[in-house]
């Protein structure tokens, strides 16, 4: 099943979306807040694709939620769903600068004085990496003037190449030669008095990129042996808050249990899925964090003999709908349900969105003169426990709350009402829970 | 003065008999190996030591709006490679050009400053290579008392020698770089 595909036309350094509100950065310095589900609304002319234009772009989880689930092993309902993504993949969405205008709520100057090197979202705070520091500002603001706070925070001063968070509020930062940091971006009062504590380097070895896999963090890089550093919950001590330690250092040698390989590319890995990209195809292990005592912690390696890619791979990243290589001269998909598909040409910057509620299955891709927006469909019709590619959608388990009960609708603010200076220039509080998990 | 690469031997050679305790018959020839190869040998390298007559016959000077600064081509970065040390790939000419493309173009901040040796359409010259890293495409310049050096940057391993964000901004609205070069450079996968 072929993606669907929005084409925002402009010249683009990065994007993120949060919240039915899509963030673009422009080239020149400036920030572009859109309304996103005002601007899927506006596509929506054709009331055959309409329910999956708004599944693919506004509400990607619905499809995975249980009771739709249910809904879907029939098979007449897959089938039916199923052709409706296919004829969305047919249609092309191209949206010009002028169009993009008219679901603009502002555009600012960055608050960062410079292009900065990677973001990443988290509770409503876009952490940022600068040349040589971490900061924050407040996004989804009320403000109409300023969507994203002007004044950022500066929370600790390195060089580093890459961000990454978590559902705990920990951000790994990728520094180099300088290793793997992680910081504790958690809102909660314990940690309000240990500032200086928030920051610690998780290794010294040589960190390019990491993702988080549940507890641990699947350190990648692209100048020697990746690695794992394994944390599991501290239950040897009995506390009112679980701890999380780390425990070990497991080697790229040691996760796939191959002495030698001729051409390794790259190894990366996120939740239960590592892949390592080897000459003539990957290899795939499973990792399991939270293995009792005498479970093994890795699965054997597995072995698929499928190369799609070609030149130097240069990042990569895991999702529900596969694992993306991002390559020299072209970015590979490879799908959870067996396929790939492949976006050619010199693109700048990859974006998914694993922990997200409603955009999981967008891939936002950066050219030189566009932004596309890519829509993967076929992992919601894909057995999630035995699917090779992507990690496996697993319900969130949160405490108190309804599944999918947050607000995520523009509508949630009246603007009519909302006095225009921005003296309450601040980010919404967060509902109830500190860290929300998206 | 001229811009002069010597090889290593000839220099320690020609710096030993220029030294204080070294009789004219045997500086006589050195003297007139230099002259043939138009080298300027001052006098006052007679009562230096041999790094520091060693040093100045590598600092050459750049002049650009007014100002003069004195560059060097440090010997640490034209011997052997290590994982930190980088060494330079081209001769001190193309090393002194670079530096002089990067001073003239405002491409630093009066601390240190990058530059680059064009290779063809947004390609960039491999400058230099260490242990690690055997591609190295953009030098990495720093100033020390007034006098600046510099070596080919490891933007992979160390990113503290990733060219700053204007810089980067600079290259790019001048249509050497692209921009997923320029992100590339940002995030270390050069």
């Amino acid at each position: 099943m072929n993606p669907a595909r929005i084409t925002i036309e402009g010249n683009y350094w990065d994007c993120q979306i949060y919240r039915g509100r899509l963030y673009l950065f422009t080239i020149k310095g400036t920030i572009k807040t859109v309304k996103w589900n005002d601007l899927i609304d506006s596509l929506q002319n054709d009331e055959y694709i309409n329910i999956a234009l708004s599944y693919a772009y506004k509400n990607g989880r619905n499809l995975y939620h249980p009771e739709l689930n249910e809904l879907f092993r029939d098979v007449d309902i897959r089938n039916l769903l199923a052709t409706k993504f296919d004829n969305l993949s047919t249609k092309s969405f191209l949206i010009s600068e002028e169009l993009l205008d008219k679901f603009i709520i502002a555009e600012q100057d960055t608050p960062f004085d410079e292009l900065h090197t990677d973001s990443e979202v988290l509770s409503n705070k876009l952490y940022v990496l600068t040349h040589n520091s971490l900061e924050s500002v407040g996004i989804h603001t009320k403000s109409k003037r300023h969507p994203v706070e002007r004044i950022p925070k500066k929370h600790f001063d390195l060089y580093a190449f890459t961000l990454r968070a978590n559902n705990y509020a920990r951000l790994a930062v990728s520094a180099g030669d300088d290793g793997l940091m992680e910081y504790n971006g958690s809102s909660s009062y314990l940690w309000s008095y240990h500032n200086a504590k928030r920051m610690v380097q998780v290794s010294d070895r040589h960190s390019s990129f990491a993702d988080y896999s549940f507890l641990s963090i699947y350190n990648s890089s692209l100048a020697g042996d990746s690695f794992m550093s394994y944390f599991t919950w501290n239950d040897e001590v009995k506390r009112k808050r679980p701890e999380r330690v780390k425990r070990d250092e497991f080697s790229e040698k040691k996760i796939f249990e191959t002495a030698e390989v001729k051409n390794s590319y790259l190894s990366w890995g996120s939740n239960e899925k590592i892949y390592r990209a080897v000459d003539g195809g990957l290899e795939v292990v499973r990792f399991n964090n939270y293995a009792k005592r005498g479970e093994p912690i890795f699965s054997g390696t597995k072995f698929i003999p499928f190369q799609p890619w070609k030149g130097k791979v240069l990042s990569a990243a895991v999702a529900y709908f596969g694992t993306v290589l991002h390559c020299e001269n072209a970015v590979v998909v490879m799908l959870s349900d067996g396929s790939f598909y492949n976006i050619p040409g010199e693109i700048s910057r990859v974006r998914i969105f694993p922990r997200s509620l409603n955009y999981e299955n967008h891939l936002h891709v950066i050219h030189e003169d566009k932004l596309e927006i890519y829509s993967f469909n076929s992992d919601y019709f894909v057995d999630q426990k035995t699917k090779d590619f992507g990690f496996a959608y697993k319900p969130a388990k949160i405490f108190g709350r309804r599944y999918g009960q947050w607000e995520s609708n523009e509508d949630y603010y009246d603007f009519e009402d909302f006095d225009e200076d921005d003296k309450n220039d601040k980010p919404e509080s967060p509902i109830d829970s500190k860290d929300l998990p998206f | 003065m001229p811009i002069i690469t010597l090889h290593r031997r000839k220099l320690s050679q020609l710096l030993l008999q220029l030294g204080p305790r070294t009789s004219r018959s045997r500086r006589k020839p050195f003297q007139d190996w230099a002259q043939k190869n138009q080298i300027v040998i001052f006098p006052i390298f007679k009562s230096l030591t041999i790094s520091m007559a060693a040093k100045a016959i590598r600092t050459v000077q750049v002049a650009h709006n007014g100002n003069t600064v004195n560059y060097l081509s440090s010997p640490k970065h034209r011997g052997k490679p290590t994982n930190d040390i980088s060494v330079w790939l081209i001769d001190v000419p193309a090393e002194v050009a670079c530096f002089t493309t990067c001073y003239q173009n405002d491409w630093h901040n009066g601390h240190s400053g990058c530059g680059f040796v064009v290779a063809g359409v947004q390609q960039l010259l491999t400058l230099g290579h260490n242990l690690r890293n055997p591609q190295l495409v953009i030098a990495k310049f720093v100033t020390d008392q007034n006098v600046w050096h510099g070596y080919p940057a490891d933007v992979r391993h160390k990113p503290a020698d990733k060219p700053l964000p204007p810089i980067l901004l600079r290259w790019f609205q001048g249509g050497f770089i692209s921009k997923s070069l320029m992100t590339r450079i940002k995030q270390g996968q050069l």
